[in-house]
């Protein structure tokens, strides 16, 4: 059964966490950001016919947007892009047969990478939130 | 057992080195998208912003690349994953998956240029 | 010296269950002589594949606390026991897992999809011309695949790949590294031929680098990094055929 059997992915312990945990969180971070597509077009649906009426419809779903648990599942979805990102580098140099022998240290050197990157534009996006 | 020296089923290469293309195109365009959608501060100079990005054609242009990116990166790992589940039915479920791009495609092409 | 648990999964598909056994083990016990005690002492229904208890004939792999070793060179004392009950190490032991693997009884699994798919690569040396002599290889060319020539089909490997684990029809980490020792031969002339077979939806693709076969293997051959050659050699082959280039015919 496929389903039953695809719980094998997440039953799998090998040595390192950067190897089937890595990718476990690969699929389910790309399927969120997947989802997320459709839902950022719901939200720019909005925007529609925007030039002649000077945008209102999305201003008041902009200023419905502006607020603290929003913001939070903004932050949180940065995380989820940026994971996904930075294993995903380092998926395309390793599926090129570069570098797969040291793949724990690049794993983890492109989560730092990932991380930081994730810290500066949450820094960003809450510093505008606030200041507006 | 074949003797032929043929590769069948030739999509799938192709398939997979797109797959590695768009992912590195994406880091590229999302990183632009990141950056200019959090540079301007309030909510009225965002919406002016984009009206007035939206009309430039290089960037309907970098936006429709964009979609075809991301449309394609996604569907086809989300085929990936249905794949692996070991489902016999390929060619329904690539059926399904092409509608959906084609969908998909055309709704964001469609909403680029009704704002 | 001293006591520990094994849960060992008795039964058969229509009907199973986790037994306890009390073994008495020392430093350097194996979880194959564990077996063996069981076996010999406890209960004489249990059955499980071993051979050369070391490491060679690639008989004994089987799930160690849900991770796939060959329990002939895997000592108790070097592994993190599942759990401790009432003072004493509890080691879970259970058949390979996966769709690749049908269960057949207590700790044995059918392995003959296995090498049915390891013989669909053709992992021999296939020459186009009928030489002479000996085939000349330099130690330079030798390095390039040796550590694959180690191969002993224990099956750890297609255990722990998560794709093996749930789709049937995918060929596994060992057939594909098989494909490759042979490909990264210099002796060998079959490249395309192997490649045709590979390059397949349910072959070398549907490898995602989750890396746990590389993990997995007792032997440190790195499976994993063989596949993603086998991927750019079948990539390279396509699209030289798409535009014609010299090398695709």
């Amino acid at each position: 059964m496929p389903l039953k059997d695809s719980l094998y992915w997440i039953k799998l312990k090998g040595k390192h966490l950067s190897d089937g945990i890595a990718f476990l969180f690969h699929r389910l971070t790309g399927l969120v950001i997947l989802l997320y597509l459709y839902i950022h077009f719901a939200a720019l649906s909005q925007l529609i016919g925007a030039q002649s009426t000077g945008g209102s419809n999305f201003k008041n779903f902009l200023k419905t947007v502006e607020s603290p648990p929003f913001v939070a599942l903004d932050i949180l979805l940065f995380l989820v892009i940026f994971y996904h990102g930075a294993n995903g580098i380092r998926l395309v140099i390793n599926e090129f047969g570069i570098g797969t022998k040291k793949r724990q240290l690049f794993f983890w050197i492109m989560m730092a990478l990932g991380i930081i990157g994730w810290i500066l534009l949450s820094y960003v996006v809450v510093n505008a939130f606030l200041h507006s | 057992m074949t003797n032929q020296e043929s590769i069948k089923g030739s999509i799938a290469p192709i398939a997979w080195l797109l797959q590695l293309i768009t992912a590195i195109f994406m880091v590229f365009f999302l990183g632009v998208h990141l950056w200019i959608m959090h540079v301007e501060g309030s909510i009225e100079l965002t919406v002016q912003a984009i009206l007035q990005r939206i009309q430039n054609p290089w960037w309907k242009a970098f936006y429709i690349g964009f979609l075809l990116a991301v449309v394609y990166h996604g569907l086809n790992g989300l085929r990936g994953i249905i794949f692996d589940l070991g489902i016999k039915r390929k060619s329904l479920i690539n059926g399904i998956l092409w509608v959906i791009a084609i969908i998909s495609i055309i709704y964001g092409i469609y909403l680029l240029y009704s704002i | 010296m001293e006591n520990i648990i094994l849960r060992i999964k008795r039964g058969d598909p229509s009907h199973w269950e986790y037994k306890d056994y009390e073994i008495p083990i020392e430093k350097d016990t194996t979880v194959l002589d564990g077996l063996f005690y069981v076996r010999d002492n406890i209960d004489h229904s249990l059955s499980f594949r071993a051979s050369c208890r070391m490491e060679v004939c690639g008989s004994c792999a089987m799930m160690v606390n849900n991770f796939p070793r060959t329990t002939c060179s895997t000592l108790f004392s070097k592994i993190e026991p599942a759990k401790i009950e009432n003072g004493k190490k509890v080691f879970i032991i259970e058949p390979l897992q996966g769709a690749a693997f049908k269960w057949i009884r207590d700790l044995v699994v059918d392995f003959d999809e296995f090498f049915k798919k390891h013989e669909s690569v053709k992992p021999y040396l296939i020459r186009k011309d009928n030489p002479e002599g000996q085939l000349l290889q330099s130690p330079k060319e030798l390095k390039k695949y040796y550590i694959l020539t180690l191969c002993i089909k224990c099956g750890a490997c297609t255990a722990a790949c998560p794709i093996s684990n749930s789709d049937p029809n995918y060929l596994g980490p060992a057939a594909l590294t098989a494909a490759y020792r042979f490909n990264a031969d210099s002796r060998d002339q079959g490249k395309n031929l192997r490649l045709a077979i590979v390059s397949d939806p349910e072959g070398c693709w549907r490898c995602h680098f989750s890396s746990e076969c590389s993990n997995a293997c007792p032997k440190e051959i790195d499976p994993a990094t063989a596949i993603q050659k086998l991927k750019v050699q079948s990539a390279a082959y396509e699209l030289k055929k798409i535009f014609h280039i010299k090398g695709g015919e």
